[in-house]
């Protein structure tokens, strides 16, 4: 499983060091705000998060 | 003749024994108790808030054991007494490395993520510190006495009918 952890890593710490890109937003007539989010935006979210606060406090120590 | 068996060899379970119990009899059988990643993140964050704990996990990252094992461990515990399934371990499991890194680096603690190439890791200072912990620079080394080649004696012919010297 350790196996496992270490390619995901690997992979959200790839798609998260990639420049984001600009989502343009549906002109479509269906909502946009019944859409279900996906599990793994939310972990890169909090890992974004929690890379944020470290930065902040490992600059603060500085 | 008494021939002398070996008693650990019936300990052993036999095949397919595990399939003799009833389903559901292990905590990994039964739905999970946390359902969604959210559940499982939150269920391990304040892990973090106790003091034994952070000082264990800090341990085991100064000793050189990857970040991404000691996640794998704590997951699989948490599957094994039936929080929640593998796949939602393995959804969080990249929350858990970033808040072991950030334990880890307010603590100045030199760790090992799991995710370096084999090339490029440098030893660690903690490694180096405990290598050098009890050793003293006063000690005088002991001197190094060459040992003299030893004279090669000549070979005496090995055949059967060889001449022998008397």
């Amino acid at each position: 499983m350790s196996k496992e952890i270490k390619s995901m890593y690997r992979n959200m710490d790839k798609s998260l060091n990639k420049s984001p890109v600009a989502k343009e937003s549906s002109s479509g007539l269906l909502s946009q705000k019944s859409k279900p989010v996906k599990e793994e935006s939310s972990v890169a979210e909090y890992v974004k998060q929690i890379r944020k606060i470290r930065g902040e406090s490992n600059a603060r120590r500085i | 003749m008494p021939v002398e068996f070996n008693t650990e060899m019936i300990d052993a379970p036999i095949p397919g024994q595990s399939l003799t119990n009833e389903p559901g009899s292990y905590p990994w059988e039964k739905p999970p108790k946390l359902n969604t990643v959210d559940e499982v993140i939150s269920n391990y964050l304040p892990m973090f808030n106790n003091e034994d704990m952070v000082i264990d996990l800090l341990n085991q990252m100064e000793a050189g054991i990857p970040i991404t094992s000691i996640v794998s461990l704590i997951t699989k515990s948490g599957t094994m007494i039936g929080l929640h399934s593998i796949d939602t371990g393995l959804l969080a499991s990249p929350v858990l490395v970033e808040m072991l890194i950030s334990v880890a680096d307010a603590s100045d603690v030199d760790y090992v993520i799991g995710t370096e190439k084999v090339d490029s890791v440098k030893p660690r200072m903690s490694s180096i510190r405990a290598t050098l912990k009890d050793f003293d620079p006063k000690l005088e080394m002991p001197e190094v006495v060459e040992e003299e080649p030893m004279e090669e004696l000549p070979k005496e012919p090995m055949g059967m009918m060889a001449r022998r010297e008397v």
